[in-house]
């Protein structure tokens, strides 16, 4: 089932935090200022449209409800079934008998006000997905910083929790991140329903991501595992 | 206030006003460390025309708090950068060790049938008690602001940061008969900090049926008082606000900004959505309310309230009426160590 083999995949990634999920960036680098996209720069329903390509092409619904599908039933309504929740740490069924063993429940990610993302701004849906920021935990500002009390960047950063893959996605431009919050605060209906708070370290993964971070911005190519290409564009 | 200064408080308490009331200090940033300290106390006001007076029921002020100790006694409070705090952030500072009026497990005694009447405050910085008394009949009889109208026998009774019940509690009749005051386990947090004996019950004080003469048997009134709906049919605002993690509408507490304007003499309904995992206790200062509906469903009767618990991931109606007392007035999340961290606003009543 894809589920199985999202889940699988997510999970083998996950344990025990291997480097195989890519982590927070380097603590001194300095983010592009991020600023919601102007009028000029789009219209509405370009704007709507890019965001729903995103979350069509990054999977979004294969856990947060509807695959693929957006008129499938629960599209991006969150966990509604058993088979939606996912079991991070050393778990069934790789390992039943050892602990941690925690459950995390993808969210309910339609507009509804009490249990998805209607009562969060635009800027802390981008914020959540650039920077990895809860965001019923982080103010509704501009970040400038990923180092914590800096720039908005919170003292204290409570993280998303896996397999959320936050790290990978905050690479995309901003365009591509607000389009994304502008579809879903926008564009799909909002759906009631209370999906259990995802279970974690009581740090909100914060240890985990601070360990393994990664840069972001990613190092300037070529880095020693790339090659650069001649002034030609061929291979040196 | 300063070290070592005094100020002198003068107000009027109207009529109708008669209740359950604490006091705290309320310093920015350091309200959970002040009370944690131990600057609390309870303030009642009687009413002349009290029912339950009337028949002779005793008053007993049962203040409820928790603490955290070292090794040598002395209250502990982590290291700021240790994960400890960051829990206590998060959770709001819980204590292991459970007191009742500074003690632990005292005992009361009550003559064989006695009923008294308990006057209980949470005055903890975030614990919340579910409360009941196995053995014992007990008798919902008020909240923040006073007695219900009719009482309600139950099983247990939750409160909340700051929220105050009323109960009656009917002892045992044999002498020497024990029971206890337990709390009952609650759970209000996100999973991620969730404290791992949270499922467990805890008592709290030893009720003991004394060696007195048996006390005569009393007939609890049907009215105890008139407790009117307030008027929702010319309502000058509907609002909402927005709870979420140490924050309300998305903001942190600014000292320097109003948040809400309102008027006096109007009514507004405000609808208080908590939009995360674990439940927040909503205080609004200077004025009482009474909660009109809880996710959808209507309260069962009208009752004078100060603070009201928000589940998590839910929502409360309430209803308020600005009848005087112009000038800023904030309201919070009653976890001080929400408060503390600026999930609180102002409301200026011009």
């Amino acid at each position: 089932m894809l589920r199985a083999r999202i889940s699988s995949r997510w999970i083998v990634g996950l344990v025990p935090l291997s480097a195989a999920v890519v982590l927070l960036g380097a603590r001194t680098t300095k983010p592009g200022r991020a600023t919601a996209p102007s009028r000029a720069d789009t219209s509405s329903a370009q704007l709507i449209a890019r965001g729903r390509y995103q979350v069509l092409s990054h999977g979004c619904g294969g856990c947060h409800g509807g695959l693929d599908d957006p008129s499938a039933h629960g599209w991006l309504a969150g966990v509604e079934t058993d088979d939606q929740v996912f079991e991070v740490g050393a778990c069934t069924p790789l390992h039943p008998d050892t602990k941690p063993c925690l459950k995390t429940y993808p969210r309910n990610l339609t507009p509804d006000n009490e249990t998805g993302l209607g009562r969060f701004t635009e800027r802390q849906i981008f914020n959540a997905l650039r920077y990895g920021l809860r965001p019923e935990e982080t103010p509704d500002v501009e970040i400038t910083s990923t180092t914590p009390g800096q720039g908005n960047f919170p003292m204290h950063p409570r993280y998303l929790a896996p397999p959320m893959p936050w790290t990978d996605w905050r690479h995309m431009d901003d365009s591509e991140l607000w389009a994304i919050a502008a579809y879903l605060k926008r564009a799909v209906k909002p759906v009631h329903n209370r999906v259990p708070e995802s279970e974690g370290p009581p740090d909100f993964w914060a240890s985990a991501y601070t360990k393994l971070a990664g840069p972001y911005p990613a190092k300037p190519f070529p880095t020693e595992n790339e090659r650069a290409l001649d002034s030609s564009g061929s291979d040196k | 206030m300063p070290p070592g200064s005094t100020y002198v408080y003068t107000f009027r308490i109207p009529a109708g006003y008669a209740g359950t009331y604490w006091y705290h200090p309320h310093p920015d940033a350091r309200s959970s460390y002040q009370v944690t300290k131990g600057l609390f106390g309870a303030m009642l006001v009687r009413a002349r025309d009290d029912p339950l007076a009337a028949l002779g029921i005793p008053d007993k002020v049962l203040i409820l708090s928790d603490n955290r100790f070292d090794a040598h006694g002395a209250i502990s409070f982590p290291d700021s950068e240790s994960l400890q705090a960051e829990v206590d952030l998060e959770n709001g500072r819980e204590g292991n060790v459970l007191m009742v009026n500074g003690q632990v497990m005292p005992t009361i005694q009550i003559p064989p049938g006695g009923m008294q009447r308990w006057r209980i405050i949470d005055a903890s910085a975030s614990r919340v008690y579910r409360l009941s008394v196995p053995g014992a009949q007990l008798i919902h009889v008020g909240s923040d602001g006073g007695l219900f109208a009719h009482a309600l026998p139950v099983h247990d009774v939750t409160v909340a940061n700051s929220e105050r019940v009323e109960v009656l509690v009917q002892g045992g009749s044999t002498p020497g008969e024990r029971m206890q005051l337990v709390d009952l386990p609650y759970d209000r947090y996100m999973p991620q900090t969730r404290p791992a004996n949270w499922d467990s019950t805890r008592s709290l004080l030893s009720l003991v049926v004394s060696h007195a003469p048996a006390a005569p048997p009393i007939r609890v009134p049907t009215l105890l008082r008139d407790v009117p709906p307030l008027d929702t049919t010319h309502v000058a605002e509907h609002r909402v606000l927005v709870m979420s993690q140490g924050l309300i509408d998305g903001k942190k507490m600014d000292a320097n900004r109003v948040d809400l304007h309102g008027r006096l003499g109007t009514t507004e309904i405000w609808e208080i959505q908590n939009v995360v995992g674990m439940d927040h206790p909503f205080h609004l200062h200077g004025f009482r309310f009474q909660v009109l509906d809880r996710d959808g469903v209507p309260e069962p009767f009208p009752s004078w309230k100060d603070v009201v618990n928000v589940p998590g991931h839910s929502s409360v109606r309430i209803v308020v009426h600005f009848d005087d007392f112009p000038g800023k007035w904030m309201y919070h999340c009653h976890i001080l160590d929400h408060e503390d961290e600026g999930m609180m606003g102002i409301l200026e009543l011009k």
